[in-house]
C-alpha cells in the first residue's frame, strides 16, 4: 500500500512516525540532492550536507507546513535556502552573483570557447545561481513557473526570465 | 497564460531531451538512514507547558481588568492637567504593563511552540 505525502505526514505530526519521515526522506532525496548537488557546482559532499540539514529542518517545521502548497515545493524552498546560507556563510560567492548575469568578459570566454561541445554538467555551471535554480527546478524537476517562484522566493517573472536567458545560454553553449 | 501548469517539456525539443537525460536518479546510499539518526525529539505538547501558559494568560488578564480603570483614569488625566502629573501616576501604570507584557509573553509562546 502507497501512501501519498499528505498520510506520511500526519503520521509524523500525530505519531511523531520516523519511518513515515524515511519514507518522505526516500521518496525526495533524489531530487533534493540532485538539486543542491546542481546548486553547489558538483561538489557532493556539500550538497549532501546541505540536504541533511534540509530535511532536518524539514522534520523540525512540518508542523508549520500548510498544504496549499505541493510538499515538494516546500522541501525545494526550505533545501535552496539552506544553499543560499551556505553561500552567505562560506563567502564564496557574491551576493550579487545570485542575480545578476555573467560580465562581458565571461561572455566572451563563452564565445570563444562555444566551438568545443560541453557537456551539460559544465554547461550548466556557466549559468547565474538564478538561473541555474529556476532550469533545474523547471526543466528537471516538473515545478510549474509558479512553484519554482514559491520555492525560490522571487516574483513570478524573474523565474520566467531566469529560465529564458538560461535556456538561451545552454543553447548557445551546447551548440543545439 | 499557463504558468500554474506543471512545465512539461517539448518533447521534440533537444535541450528539454538532454535536461531530462542528465537528471538521473541519485542512489541513496544510507542518505535516509543518516538523516533518520540525526533526527532531533520533536517538542511535545506538554502539559506542564499548557499549564504555565494558562496560568500566565489568566492572571495577566486579571492583572489587566484590575488595573485598567486606574490607567484610563490617569491617562485620561494627562491632557488637562499635564503639569499635576507626578512620577507615582506613572508608577502606578507598572501592573498594568507587567500584565500586558504577561499576556504578550503568553501570545509569543503559543505562536513560536513550532519552532
Amino acid at each position: 500500500m502507497s501512501f501519498t505525502d499528505a498520510d506520511l505526514i500526519a503520521r509524523v505530526l500525530l505519531r511523531e512516525d520516523h519511518n513515515a519521515f524515511g519514507e518522505l526522506v526516500r521518496r525526495y532525496q533524489s531530487p533534493v540532492r540532485g538539486f543542491l548537488m546542481k546548486m553547489t557546482g558538483g561538489d557532493i559532499h556539500l550538497a549532501d550536507d546541505l540536504a541533511q540539514e534540509a530535511f532536518v529542518k524539514v522534520w523540525k517545521k512540518l508542523g508549520s507546513f500548510r498544504s496549499e502548497a505541493k510538499f515538494s515545493t516546500w522541501l525545494f524552498g526550505i533545501a535552496h535556502n539552506e544553499w543560499r546560507m551556505s553561500v552567505r556563510g562560506r563567502k564564496e560567492v557574491a551576493l550579487e552573483e545570485l542575480a545578476d548575469p555573467p560580465s562581458e568578459a565571461e561572455q566572451a570566454d563563452g564565445a570563444a570557447a562555444s566551438h568545443l561541445r560541453l557537456d551539460l554538467a559544465e554547461a550548466m555551471k556557466m549559468l547565474t545561481a538564478a538561473e541555474r535554480a529556476a532550469i533545474v527546478l523547471c526543466c528537471q524537476n516538473g515545478l510549474s513557473h509558479e512553484e519554482a517562484a514559491q520555492a525560490l522566493d522571487c516574483p513570478l517573472g524573474t523565474v520566467k526570465t531566469n529560465i529564458l536567458r538560461g535556456r538561451e545560454k545552454l543553447r548557445r553553449r551546447l551548440m543545439i | 497564460m499557463k504558468t500554474d501548469l506543471p512545465n512539461v517539456p517539448k518533447a521534440n525539443d533537444p535541450l528539454d531531451a538532454l535536461l531530462r537525460e542528465a537528471d538521473g536518479y541519485v542512489a541513496d546510499n544510507g542518505f535516509t538512514t543518516r538523516v533518520l539518526t540525526s533526527l532531533p525529539a520533536r517538542r511535545k505538547h506538554s502539559w506542564r507547558r499548557f499549564v504555565v501558559l494558562s496560568a500566565a494568560m489568566f492572571i495577566g488578564a486579571v492583572l489587566v481588568l484590575w488595573q485598567l480603570p486606574a490607567a484610563i483614569a490617569i491617562v485620561s488625566t494627562m491632557p488637562r492637567q499635564w503639569s499635576a502629573i507626578r512620577w507615582q501616576n506613572f508608577v502606578a501604570c507598572v501592573p498594568l504593563l507587567a500584565a500586558l507584557a504577561s499576556l504578550g509573553w503568553v501570545v509569543f509562546a503559543v505562536t513560536n511552540e513550532e519552532e
